[in-house]
């Protein structure tokens, strides 16, 4: 075989090995910058990468500020297989149109799902909190071990159109995994937006944490999530 | 063998080896056997510099910009109307049957949010026992195939449904007028009560409507043998549970024969070491005409020409004291007088299977010998026919078509202008009918030569019923509406007799049930039976026959037996008559034991290949009388002198994108006398072809002692199997388990090599198929494979199975040498594979000592075999390119318990979780389990004196061991 690459090609490849050196610093100072950034401030590269606080344009205006805090229904109402299944459950437009053919039931802002009823088509939702393909995030096992709804979709209450509360990194995750107790609550209380923290949240964690049956070695392994 | 390869490693018991090849080459070159699986790029050529450098800064781009993507933005679609049942994100099971080569078998198929991705058997089914085989794990994915038929064909035109219903209103008038003279229907036999009934209807309306039947594999021989001895063709179904002793002659019972699901469990039950002591095991004695996995578990095999059978029968009659004419025997005299003896000391608790290839005089000394040793009613038993057959057969088909009798012929779910015997010219014939149509899952060869096609209904979309090989009935209920507005042969039927295309499967199915259970408390015995799975108490009546005395003299006289070579014709494995052979899972799983993949080729043994100067790739071309087929030759150890076996199945013209042009179709050499073997062979060699695919020599673990086997005398006479196997030093720290630690023992004792396992591993884990190609590139992609080991002579091989699924070594070599740690341990001992990790570097494979990992050369799911993500499996990560997988011991399955455990507030019970081969496993040869659980199934294997893992002295501390096999051979015969 002939020779692939001329002697010149040492000087360029000298070259390249500096401006490569160079790119690996510049790099890092900019994933430190970024990683300083709290990513609850939604701003910059993270937010654009993690989609945290971001609101899709939905077909619907659907508000959860409304749903929840104004009218005051429960989580589990709409979301009715979250306590059985790895999927929370979007509600069907049946669900909707317990209340809504009663009350509101010709207003034009509510044309999408009197349509999805008569036409037999479903309403396409965009989703807001995603994790990515290989995430296996199951919603029962949490609710069962005491994760609020809150812990991760946030003050869902308070957004009347609804945004990625926060940005779902791998570190998000392990932070509670690597220590569940200050996260977790009674189970009961799991949908309770306004749930009031006790003084010594790690207390009573580590009470829950034993009642619950939570252990946290294994939490961290690889295909505890991903598989 | 004269150049027996030295052998290597240490602590090597055996001479085993995998291929002729290991035998005939001295040993690979060190560096080549050492590549990681599928080495070899499809670079072949020199690279030039510029070339060299785009790719460079291809990779570099392409590695760094893969990480920046944005998250796509998803859609989340919610029901108008959640049906009740159906709660998102957990799989639903419905029991249904499938058709398992003309008979039912059970099966439980998943389905998630209205999708079927996965079968498994039906443990309450007969002829599953909850196992599965691979032709039943395919027929989820040829329920998605994209090649399926998908529209009404009218002249090769697509039309509506309408048109040919419209059509056959028009006809029905002259039908009634000419009660139905010049109807043919054309239809496998038919194991559905409802179809049944509604032939027999339609022939009522129809007094001159005729019903043809045929089956490619058919088994008439053994109703013929029937007739001879009993005066009445009646069905043999066998009862292994209680058997010592099992006499094959020719006869696949394990992996062909209609009930050989629970035939292996039963032969399993007689077989399996349980504790360390040694009893006496259910043997096995195998006659046979080609290599089978039933001979590759016989205790004693042997291999005689398929015309030879009948002899050796015969001879084994005469020494069980019948009055048949003894024929010359190939099987040594020896040999069939410890047969003899064996059966005679356990009458009762013995059987003789013949097999369906054999003519009836075999069939007929099976049940004649059968009766003298009194295993009528114990081991052997029979019924009346299960299946309902048409008066005629193809050949009084083609007759009354040549005779102008048939104006219209309707084929229902068959292939004839594929699959009929060569010399029916069928496809001739067919000129002469007015108007021909053809109900198909494809519109295939006969689709193609008639004037209507019509698309079927695939079984999982299907309302239908099915009796399955002892007469039990059991539903097959739809998981899925009709993807392409498939209908189904009941529903066809009703439209020839008269309903509209609206009659629906589910009320004709119905009505028929109605009809036999009666109105009163029909509802709740339908609901029983759809939940269950079963009819309960459908099972035919045993009826106990009595041989007419004078049935051995009547025995036509043995045929003299033609020099030559002798041409045998069997299905293929996997893709049976042909109808699966565009089913990419089927055509790339190697077969159980030539281990060839995406083909067939003409199996002849060492003996003859050698003494006809043949070598596996030659192309020889056969001729029988005026037929001609060029084949491609394979050396197959174990196969018998002077014959040459073709599977069947291969060489479609019109399969499917995936099936065409795959093989030779030896369908072109079977002749209605030739049905199964013919004599006068002639073999001329044309050349060198291209070799045929086979996995034999892949992950080969370098010729280390691997399969343990011993005897039950060796057991008894206290020799060591397993040598105490010391810790081995290590540097690496121990790792503490907490919690559960998982497990996997496989019985080699009751592996029976049959490949469920692999088809339902993949199955399960939506493992790419490869393509014929990237198998030859070693490239195949199953998790589990099954190494078959020879040992001993070319000719008469011994034959040894071992699945080698990863062995989640505790210090697992590959975890060392990942850059990326993409490999890792997780804490409850799996040897985790972090897909989003893996940057493909391969070091994992290299430096793994049992070569089970597999590599995504490229990017399978898009040149998929088809392309089915449907059937896809929503638990498990679907690999990309570049990536490296392997088994997970079903890792989904046990994080699915752990949480369906956490929420209901309760540990894991023993047994919750199962393995996909686990559970397909016929012979429950795996166990899995938590090795932590004292009392688990899986520590008490761990326990027992046969265990043992592969590699000890690497210190890897597998997690998946074996048990040593044990076979019990007959000491008057010796080995």
């Amino acid at each position: 075989m002939s020779q692939i690459f001329k002697p010149r090609a040492n000087d360029i490849s000298r070259a390249l090995l500096i401006t490569l050196g160079l790119l690996i610093v510049v790099t890092l100072a900019a994933v430190e910058t970024m990683v300083l950034l709290p990513y609850v401030t939604m701003v910059g590269m993270v937010a654009k990468t993690t989609r945290a606080g971001i609101t899709p344009e939905q077909p619907l205006p659907f508000s959860h500020k409304h749903h929840v805090s104004e009218v005051g229904l429960d989580c589990r109402y709409c979301h009715t297989s979250v306590e059985d299944s790895s999927f929370a459950g979007i509600p069907p437009s049946h669900t909707c149109m317990t209340c809504h053919s009663q009350f509101l039931s010709t207003v034009p802002m509510l044309g999408e799902l009197r349509a999805s009823l008569t036409e037999n088509k479903p309403i396409h939702w965009k989703q807001v909190a995603s994790v990515p393909g290989y995430v296996y995030f199951d919603h029962s096992i949490h609710i069962a071990k005491g994760v609020g709804c809150e812990t991760c979709h946030g003050h869902i209450e308070t957004m009347p159109l609804t945004r990625q509360a926060h940005a779902f990194e791998m570190e998000f995750c392990l932070d509670c995994h690597r220590d569940p107790a200050p996260h977790l609550r009674p189970r009961e209380t799991v949908t309770q937006m306004d749930w009031q923290p006790p003084k010594n949240r790690r207390a009573l964690g580590e009470q829950l944490m034993a009642k619950y049956g939570v252990k946290t070695a294994g939490l961290t392994s690889c295909s505890t999530c991903h598989r | 063998m004269e150049k027996q390869r030295p052998s290597r490693g240490n602590g090597k018991n055996m001479d085993l080896w995998r291929g002729m090849e290991e035998l005939t080459t001295p040993a690979a070159p060190h560096g080549q056997e050492n590549e990681p699986a599928g080495a070899g790029g499809p670079l072949s050529e020199p690279l030039d510099r510029r070339s060299a450098l785009k790719l460079m800064g291809a990779s570099i781009a392409l590695a760094g910009m893969t990480a920046c993507g944005r998250l796509p933005q998803e859609s989340l679609v919610p029901y108008v109307n959640r049906p009740e049942e159906v709660i998102p994100g957990r799989p639903l099971w419905f029991a249904t049957t499938l058709d398992s080569d003309g008979y039912g078998c059970g099966v439980l198929a998943k389905s998630n949010t209205g999708r079927p991705t996965f079968l498994e058997g039906n443990p309450d089914h007969p002829a599953s026992l909850g196992a599965m085989d691979p032709r039943l794990q395919g027929q989820v994915l040829g329920l998605y195939d994209p090649d399926r038929s998908q529209s009404v064909l009218a002249g090769g035109e697509v039309a509506p449904w309408e048109s040919f219903t419209d059509l056959i209103r028009q006809i029905r008038p002259v039908w009634e007028a000419r009660h139905g003279r010049g109807l043919a229907l054309l239809t496998p036999s038919v194991s559905s009560p409802t179809l049944a009934a509604q032939i027999a209807d339609l022939q009522k309306r129809y007094a001159e409507a005729r019903w043809y039947s045929y089956d490619p594999i058919d088994r008439s021989a053994a109703a013929a043998g029937a007739q001879q001895v009993f005066g009445r063709p009646l069905d043999t179904h066998y009862d292994f549970s209680s058997a010592r002793v099992i006499l094959s002659l020719d006869s696949d019972l394990f992996a062909e024969e209609p009930g050989h699901l629970r035939y292996a469990r039963q032969l399993a039950h007689g077989r399996r070491v349980t504790g360390g002591s040694a009893q006496d095991m259910t043997r096995l004695y195998v006659v046979e005409s080609t290599t089978t996995i039933t001979g590759a578990n016989a205790d004693h095999r042997q291999a005689v020409r398929a015309s030879a059978v009948e002899a050796a029968a015969r001879g084994l009659a005469a020494r069980l004291g019948l009055s048949v004419a003894p024929g010359s025997s190939t099987v040594p005299s020896s040999w069939l007088d410890a047969v003899a003896s064996d059966l005679r000391r356990h009458p009762g608790k013995c059987a003789v299977a013949a097999g369906y290839s054999q003519p009836p005089a075999v069939h007929a000394l099976a049940q004649l010998i059968n009766y003298q040793l009194g295993a009528f009613g114990t081991t052997v038993r029979h019924t009346e026919p299960i299946n309902a057959q048409g008066a005629g057969g193809l050949s009084d088909l083609v007759a009354a078509m040549e005779a102008g009798e048939v104006a219209v012929l309707v084929m229902l779910d068959c292939n004839p202008v594929y699959d009929a015997p060569a010399n029916l010219d069928f496809d001739r014939h067919l000129d002469r009918v007015g108007l021909r149509v053809h109900l198909g899952l494809y519109a295939d060869e006969t689709a193609a030569r008639s004037h209507w096609h019509l698309p079927m209904a695939h079984a999982l979309e299907s309302w239908g019923d099915a009796r399955a090989f002892d007469g039990t009935a059991s539903l097959v209920q739809p998981l899925i509406a009709p993807l392409y507005n498939g209908s189904t042969p009941t529903e066809l039927v009703s439209v020839l007799a008269g309903g509209g295309k609206g009659a629906r499967g589910r009320d004709l199915v119905r009505a028929q049930w109605q009809g036999a259970h009666g109105a009163g408390s029909f509802d709740a015995r339908w609901r029983e039976s759809l939940a269950a799975g079963v009819v309960s108490g459908s099972a035919a009546p045993l009826v106990r026959p009595h041989p007419r005395t004078s049935a051995a003299q009547h025995l036509s006289a043995p045929a003299a037996s033609a020099g030559g070579l002798e041409l045998q014709l069997r299905p293929d494995p996997w893709l049976w008559d042909g109808r699966y052979a565009n089913n990419g899972w089927l055509q790339e799983l190697p077969r159980p034991l030539s281990k060839l993949s995406w083909g067939n080729a003409a199996l002849i043994g060492p003996a003859t290949a050698k003494s006809l100067g043949l070598k596996s790739g030659d192309l020889v071309a056969l001729t029988l009388g005026d037929r001609a087929l060029s084949a491609p030759v394979w050396v197959q150890p174990g196969e018998p002198r002077d014959t040459v076996t073709l599977n069947l199945g291969y060489g479609r013209r019109r399969a499917g994108a995936v099936g065409n042009g795959i093989g030779v179709d030896a369908y072109r050499l079977r002749t209605t006398q030739s049905h199964w073997q013919a004599t006068g062979l002639a073999l001329k060699r044309e050349g060198a072809g291209p070799a045929p695919i086979s996995t034999q020599l892949h992950d080969t673990m370098e010729g280390r002692d691997f399969v343990r086997a011993t005897t039950v005398a060796q057991i008894r006479s206290g020799a060591q199997v397993v040598p105490p196997q010391k810790p081995t030093p290590s540097i690496y720290p121990v790792r503490e388990v907490e919690g559960p630690a998982w497990g996997m023992v496989i019985d080699l004792s009751t592996c029976i090599g049959c490949m469920a396992c692999v088809a339902a591993c993949q199955n399960e884990n939506n493992t790419p198929v490869v393509g014929p190609a990237d198998v030859a590139r070693s490239r195949a992609m199953h998790w589990i494979r099954v190494d078959r080991y020879y040992q001993g002579s070319p000719d008469a091989p011994r034959t040894l199975f071992q699945p080698v699924p990863c062995m989640q070594c505790e210090q697992a070599p590959c975890e060392y040498v990942c850059p990326v740690g993409a490999t890792v341990h997780s804490q409850d001992g799996l040897n985790d594979m972090v897909y989003n990790r893996c940057i493909g570097t391969r070091f994992c494979s290299q430096n793994c000592p049992y070569k089970v990992r597999r590599f995504n050369w490229r990017d399978y799911r898009q040149a998929g075999f088809p392309p089915s993500p449907e059937v896809e499996n929503p638990n498990v990560t679907v690999r990309g390119r570049g990536v490296m997988e392997k088994c997970t011991y079903c890792l989904q399955r046990i994080r699915e318990a752990q949480i369906r455990a956490g929420r209901e507030r309760r540990s894991l019970a023993e047994g919750e979780v199962q393995t996909a081969c686990q559970r397909a496993c016929p012979t429950r040869a795996i166990q899995f389990g938590d090795l932590h659980a004292k009392d688990s199934a899986v520590a008490r294997a761990k326990q027992h004196p046969l265990n043992y893992v592969l590699l000890p002295e690497l210190g890897t501390l597998p997690r998946t061991s074996y048990l040593a096999r044990v076979t019990d051979p007959n000491p008057e015969i010796g080995t």
